[in-house]
C-alpha cells in the first residue's frame, strides 16, 4: 500500500461515516419537522419551551450516521452519551421531577376554593377512555391503546411515564404527539368550545372565589396524597411529586427548595427530557404507520376530552343554584395543559363579555386536570401492566 | 442549651438510621430454593455436582451479599463469610444467586464450607454482616429426594414446596426464577372480555370520580370547619384571610410597581404614559473601578 492509497483508503472510509452519505429521506423529513417544531416555538410562540428543546433534539436525533459502526453515538446505542440522558425518559424518573416542579409552581386556591371543579376536571379525563376504545377499534393491544389514548390527558410527562411502562416501544411517537397537542391548545379548544355552548351559557359569571387560608393550603397536599394514592397507588411517583412539590410551596417554611423545584430543576430537566423525547424520534424508528395512528388518536383524545370537559359543565348546571351556576367555557381546562387551557377558557369568554375574566375559575378544572390525568394513567397502570 | 440537645438527638437517631438503611436491602434476601442431593442436575463451573442454596433478591434495587453470613448450623451463626470485593456477589433486582454447598471454598465466592446431607433434615439460614441479626432460615425435610429441590412459591414468597421437575409447575430452576411470568393475563383477557373497551371506561372513569369526588367532599368538609372556626373568631366567610406569606423579591418589585403606577395615576395623570422599570444592569464587572486602566 502506497501513501496515496492510504489517504484514499481513510477519506473513503471516512466518506462512509459522514450523514451525507448514510442520510435517507426519512431523516430529511424528520429534520423538516423538527425545524418547523422550532419555527413554530419561536416564530408562533407556541409553548416554546418545549417545542426548542424538542425540535432541536428531532435534529440531533436524525443526523444520519452508520449504526453499524459501534462508534456508541445514537440515542439508542447503549452507553453513547445521549444514551445515558434518554434514560430519564424511558426508566420514567423524568417526569415525576417534572411533577415536582409542576406542584411547586402550582396555586391549588381555586380548586381548594370551589371543590366541585374537581369533577369538571375528572370530566375530562374521559378522553382518555374515549380514546382508548377508538384505539382498540383500530386494533392497538389493550396496554398500547392505553398508553396511546393517555395523550387526551393532555399532560406530556404523564404520557411518558405511562408509555415507558405500558408500550416502550411507541414513546416517542406518543410523546411528541402529546406536546404537539398541549401546544396546539389554542388552536383546537376554542371551536369545540364554541360548538357546544350557546351565547347565553358564555356569557354566564361566576361568582368570585373565596378566600383561602392557609391551613386549607397546607392540608391540601398532604391529604390530596392520601386520598388519591390510597385509592390509585399507581400514581404515586407523579401524584406523590406533585404533592410534595405543592407542600414545598405552601408551607412556607421551605421557599428556597420551592424556588429551585419550581425554576432549577424543572428548567434542566425540561430540557433533558425535551431534547431526549425530540431526539428519540429517529426516521427509523418513528416513521411508522403506527406513529400516524398514534397521532390521529392523540387528536381525536384532545377533542373528546375537552368537549367532555364542556359537556360535563353543561350537565352539572342542571342540578346547579341559579346563583351557583358554572360558565361552560372553564370545561375545557380540564384537560391539564396548564395554564394554557385556562388562559384559553379566559380568551373566549372574554371575547364575549370584556369584562368576565375566567381565569382563576378555570384554573381550578385546570389543575384538577393535573391530579385527574396522574390518576387516570396510575387506573391504566394498574389495569394493564 | 435546648437546641444543642435537640441537635445531638437528631444526629443520634440519622446516626442509628443509616446502617439500617444500608442493611435494608440485605435484609429482604430470601432463600428461594435449595437441592440437598444433586445427582443429575446443573454442575459447577469445576464439572461438579453438589448441593446448591439459591438466594433471591425480591427488591427493586441491587443487593450485593458480600460480608452476610450462610450457616447449616443453628449454633455457629457466622460458618461461612461471604467475602468482600468479589463482583459475583451482586444481585440484580428480582433476580437469584447460587452458592454451591460442596465444602469447597477455595473453589471460589460461591463455594460453601459445609455441605448439606441427604436423607435428613437440613437446617439454613443467611445472618447479616453483625452475625448475629438472622435474615432468613429454613429448614429443608429429609424427604425431599435426589434431584428434587426445596422452593418458595411464588419467589420469596410464604410456601415452601418439593419440586421434581415432573411438569412445568414443578420445575426445578438453579438460578432461575421459580415461577416465570408469562404473557400477560391482564391484557389477554381484557382483549377477550371488553373487545370495545367498554368496561376499561366505565370502571376507570368511576375510579377517576370516585377519587376526586372523595377529595372534593372532603375539601368541602374542610371549608364547612374553617366558616365554623371563623364563625367562632367573630369574622365572616369573606374575611378568612390567608395567613401572609412571606415577601420576596419579586413581590416587593410587584408591590413598587404598583405603587409607583398608583402615585403617577393619582397625582400626576396617567395619560397614554406608559411606566417603565428597568432593572439596574450594574454589577461588579461593570463598576467604575473594572473599566479604568490600571496606572503606572
Amino acid at each position: 500500500m502506497d501513501f496515496s492509497e492510504f489517504i484514499l483508503g481513510n477519506i473513503a472510509q471516512f466518506w462512509h461515516l459522514t450523514g451525507l452519505y448514510n442520510a435517507s429521506w426519512q431523516n430529511l423529513v424528520m429534520i423538516a419537522i423538527g425545524i418547523f417544531f422550532i419555527w413554530l416555538a419561536i416564530k408562533k410562540n407556541f409553548e416554546p419551551m418545549l417545542l426548542v428543546p424538542i425540535g432541536f433534539g428531532m435534529l440531533i436525533g436524525n443526523i444520519p450516521f452508520d449504526t453499524n459502526a459501534g462508534l456508541e453515538i445514537g440515542i439508542y446505542e447503549e452507553g453513547s452519551v445521549l444514551n445515558i440522558l434518554y434514560g430519564g425518559v424511558s426508566a420514567g424518573w423524568y417526569p415525576p421531577l417534572i411533577f415536582l416542579g409542576i406542584g411547586a409552581m402550582t396555586d391549588f386556591t381555586a380548586l381548594i376554593a370551589n371543590p366541585k371543579l374537581m369533577l369538571v376536571g375528572a370530566s375530562a379525563q374521559f378522553g382518555i377512555f374515549g380514546a382508548y376504545m377508538v384505539a382498540l377499534l383500530l386494533g392497538f393491544a389493550p396496554d398500547q391503546a392505553g398508553a396511546t389514548a393517555i395523550i387526551g390527558g393532555a399532560d406530556g410527562p404523564t404520557a411518558i411515564f405511562l408509555s415507558s411502562k405500558l408500550a416502550p416501544n411507541l414513546m416517542g411517537a406518543i410523546a411528541v404527539s402529546a406536546y404537539s397537542y398541549m401546544a396546539l391548545v389554542p388552536v383546537i379548544q376554542p371551536p369545540i368550545m364554541r360548538l357546544l355552548t350557546t351565547k347565553k351559557e358564555r356569557l354566564i359569571r361566576m361568582k368570585p372565589a373565596r378566600q383561602v387560608s392557609q391551613n386549607e393550603k397546607i392540608i391540601f397536599p398532604i391529604v390530596g396524597l392520601l386520598l388519591t394514592c390510597f385509592v390509585v397507588p399507581t400514581a404515586l411517583p407523579l401524584l406523590g411529586m406533585l404533592f410534595f412539590g405543592n407542600l414545598l410551596r405552601e408551607c412556607g417554611v421551605t421557599n428556597r427548595l420551592a424556588k429551585t423545584a419550581s425554576n432549577a430543576l424543572t428548567d434542566i430537566v425540561t430540557i433533558l427530557l425535551g431534547m431526549t423525547v425530540g431526539a428519540s424520534t429517529q426516521a427509523s424508528q418513528f416513521l411508522t404507520a403506527e406513529t400516524v395512528g398514534i397521532f390521529a388518536l392523540g387528536f381525536m383524545a384532545f377533542i373528546i376530552a375537552s368537549a367532555s370537559g364542556v359537556l360535563f359543565v353543561k350537565l352539572f348546571n342542571l342540578v346547579l343554584p341559579h346563583d351557583k351556576k358554572l360558565n361552560p367555557l372553564i370545561g375545557n381546562a380540564g384537560v391539564s395543559a396548564v395554564p394554557m387551557s385556562a388562559r384559553i377558557s379566559n380568551n373566549v369568554g372574554l371575547e364575549y363579555d370584556p369584562s368576565n375574566y375566567l381565569l382563576m375559575h378555570a384554573m381550578g378544572p385546570n389543575v384538577a386536570g393535573v391530579i385527574g390525568s396522574a390518576v387516570a394513567a396510575g387506573v391504566l397502570l394498574g389495569f394493564l401492566a | 442549651m435546648k437546641k444543642l440537645g435537640k441537635f445531638i438527638a437528631l444526629a443520634t437517631l440519622l446516626a442509628m438510621a443509616a446502617p439500617a438503611a444500608s442493611a435494608q436491602g440485605r435484609k429482604s434476601l430470601r432463600i428461594n430454593e435449595v437441592m440437598v442431593s444433586n445427582e443429575s442436575s446443573i454442575v459447577d463451573d469445576f464439572g461438579n455436582r453438589s448441593a446448591w442454596i439459591e438466594l433471591h433478591n425480591p427488591t427493586a434495587a441491587a443487593v450485593d451479599v458480600s460480608s452476610i453470613y450462610l450457616t447449616d448450623d443453628p449454633s455457629n451463626p457466622t460458618k461461612y463469610f461471604v467475602p468482600r470485593g468479589d463482583a459475583a456477589t451482586k444481585i440484580a433486582k428480582g433476580q437469584q444467586l447460587l452458592f454451591w454447598a460442596d465444602g469447597n471454598d477455595n473453589h471460589g465466592t460461591l463455594h460453601l464450607n459445609f455441605t448439606l446431607t441427604p436423607g435428613q433434615d437440613n437446617f439454613i439460614a443467611i445472618y447479616d454482616a453483625d452475625g448475629i441479626s438472622l435474615i432468613d432460615s429454613v429448614t429443608v425435610p429429609a424427604s425431599v429426594g435426589a434431584d428434587c429441590s426445596y422452593a418458595r412459591t411464588p419467589d420469596s414468597g410464604d410456601t415452601w414446596q418439593i419440586r421434581d421437575d415432573s411438569d412445568a409447575a414443578s420445575a426445578v430452576t438453579p438460578g432461575g426464577l421459580n415461577n416465570v411470568k408469562g404473557p400477560n393475563n391482564k391484557i389477554a383477557n381484557f382483549e377477550k372480555m371488553d373487545k370495545h373497551g367498554f368496561a376499561m371506561a366505565a370502571m376507570a372513569m368511576g375510579i377517576v370520580f370516585g377519587a376526586l369526588f372523595v377529595l372534593c367532599i372532603c375539601f368541602i368538609m374542610i371549608r364547612s370547619l374553617s366558616r365554623r372556626n371563623a364563625k367562632a373568631a367573630g369574622s365572616s366567610d369573606a374575611t378568612l384571610a390567608p395567613a401572609p406569606r412571606p415577601a420576596t423579591d419579586a413581590d416587593a418589585e410587584v408591590a413598587a410597581v404598583i405603587a409607583l403606577a398608583l402615585n403617577q395615576y393619582l397625582n400626576a395623570g396617567v395619560g397614554n404614559s406608559r411606566l417603565t422599570i428597568n432593572h439596574n444592569p450594574a454589577s461588579a464587572w461593570s463598576a467604575k473601578i473594572m473599566r479604568e486602566l490600571p496606572r503606572r
